[in-house]
């Protein structure tokens, strides 16, 4: 386990607020903080494995979420433009992570720089029309 | 020599879900191996956003069928949390059983699977035959063998009466008796131990780089169970073992699986003879309150995570799933290679996927 003042220390970067949110540890980070966050924890003894990416609208922006399992959950956040946005790959870091952002891409139309291979997961190859989650289409 | 691809599904009578692997051999060698997923995806997290917090109970049911109740518990127990309710105790013993039942019936699935896979029929009959038994337990406490309809939103719907509970104890023991054959083939069946020992080895450290979870992980050392790492229900009141190994390969993860059915029995004889009176379930929210929950179980392949995010309204702003196959097929594009072909079939056999899980 991991506690917010020893998040904190552990990720030693200025102008960082950990929350108690949603059953475990939330941190904002902008998207040049990612990758040494992530390296951070994952050398932290409490690192067991990255459980996956959420990608979800908010408003104008999508927010990509980064839930990593330490004993409890400990959830990075960033957020970004709802069109064109790219985000680091941390599939060097975590491996599985590759799949977990091939999914975000195919739903939320999100890249990810240095990825090495943002092939669909989901969506068949020849999927046309906008990414299923920014899709407006009514309810059949 | 030359390479040729060898395209393996999504329809193959190895597979039992569609799932397309690749495999680039040369000669009898594996070099290469990509896993293309996909085919059964159905938008369920999308369809969650236009479903009710009610409504969405029978949606995560339909995400897998092998693995139904642990996927509505964890859902439940996430909305549960948001809302700030809790299931009686009587509720939460009942879906420990039958979390536990089929986590019994999962493993014993795969055995036979696994069995089929490498040309031992009779153990795929047999291990088929025995899990009726657990199926049967099932139906009598909720109805369905599969999809068992048991969790409602603050507990349970499904209840065990005192003549159920001693069918089912007694109906336990005879079964805790045959399970003597399969760890029988485990321990003295040259044929099983030489299709199976040192075939697709993941190490620890690879398996913790490549993020494990699960009987996979604890076949290679790993020591991480969600039902002891992040206790819900009724865990935090029962004993059990975290079963792991060393070795890392296929015949390490049938070791470990048929012992957490005998840790699996034992919970559910602790379930059964310390149930307590009570309730089913308490009151439904009226609404679920703005914020987001992440809940983490332990399904029969691994951690099983939700996320859900509310804004007051009568459906899930978002509902996240990852299943705890998906980690595994990153680790099969790396363990494939170096094997031979022939070695193939016990490998993704006993990788026991699943794809619905992974796809939704």
């Amino acid at each position: 386990m991991i506690d917010a003042d020893e998040l904190l220390y552990v990720l030693d970067m200025p102008g960082l607020t950990v929350e108690e949110r949603g059953g475990g540890l939330s941190v904002a980070i902008e998207r040049e903080q990612l990758r040494p966050a992530l390296g951070a924890l994952m050398g932290h003894p409490a690192w067991r494995h990255l459980s996956t990416l959420t990608a979800q609208r908010r408003g104008d922006e999508i927010e990509v979420l980064y839930h990593l399992w330490m004993g409890q959950e400990v959830t990075l956040r960033l957020r970004c433009a709802l069109a064109g946005a790219e985000l680091p790959s941390v599939s060097a870091l975590a491996p599985t992570a590759a799949w977990y952002e091939r999914e975000v891409h195919d739903l939320l139309g999100v890249g990810f720089a240095e990825h090495p291979g943002l092939t669909p997961l989901l969506l068949p190859e020849d999927w046309q029309g906008p990414p299923p989650f920014l899709s407006q289409e009514p309810d059949r | 020599m030359s390479e040729m691809t060898i395209p393996i599904g999504p329809q193959h009578p190895l597979l039992k879900e569609p799932i397309s692997v690749s495999l680039d051999v040369s000669g009898e060698r594996i070099v290469r191996a990509r896993i293309s997923t996909g085919y059964v995806h159905r938008g369920l997290e999308r369809l969650a956003e236009r479903r009710t917090y009610e409504q969405n109970v029978v949606v995560v049911e339909c995400i897998c069928g092998i693995c139904s109740h642990v996927h509505t518990m964890a859902y439940c127990q996430a909305i549960e949390a948001l809302a700030g309710i809790e299931a009686p105790e009587r509720a939460k013993y009942i879906r420990v059983l039958l979390c536990e039942l089929e986590r019994i019936h999962s493993h014993l699935l795969w055995m036979g699977v696994l069995a089929e896979a490498i040309g031992f029929t009779a153990i795929f009959m047999y291990a088929w035959r025995e899990r009726e038994a657990i199926l049967d337990i099932m139906e009598e406490i909720s109805g369905g063998r599969i999809a068992h309809g048991a969790n409602v939103i603050g507990g349970v719907c499904a209840d065990i009466s005192a003549d159920k509970a001693a069918h089912s104890l007694a109906r336990l023991r005879t079964f805790r008796q045959e399970m003597e054959l399969f760890m029988d083939v485990l321990e003295r069946d040259r044929s099983f131990r030489r299709r199976t020992q040192g075939i697709g080895v993941l190490a620890a450290e690879m398996a913790r780089t490549f993020g494990q979870v699960g009987p996979p992980a604890r076949a290679s050392g790993i020591d991480v169970d969600m039902r002891r790492d992040a206790p819900y229900a009724a865990y935090p009141r029962l004993a059990f073992d975290v079963i792991t190994a060393t070795a890392g390969d296929v015949w390490s993860r049938a070791q470990v699986r048929m012992r957490e059915i005998i840790q699996s029995l034992y919970l559910c004889h602790q379930v059964i003879q310390s149930l307590p009176e009570g309730p089913l379930a308490a009151r439904s929210p009226r609404r679920v309150p703005p914020g987001e929950v992440t809940m983490r179980c332990e399904a029969p392949r691994g951690e099983l995570f939700y996320y859900v995010r509310a804004e007051g309204g009568p459906s899930p702003a978002r509902l996240k799933v990852r299943t705890p196959s998906v980690p595994q097929f990153v680790a099969l594009e790396h363990t494939l290679p170096g094997l031979e072909t022939a070695d193939f079939a016990a490998v993704i056999a006993g990788a026991d996927l699943c794809i619905a899980c992974a796809d939704r």
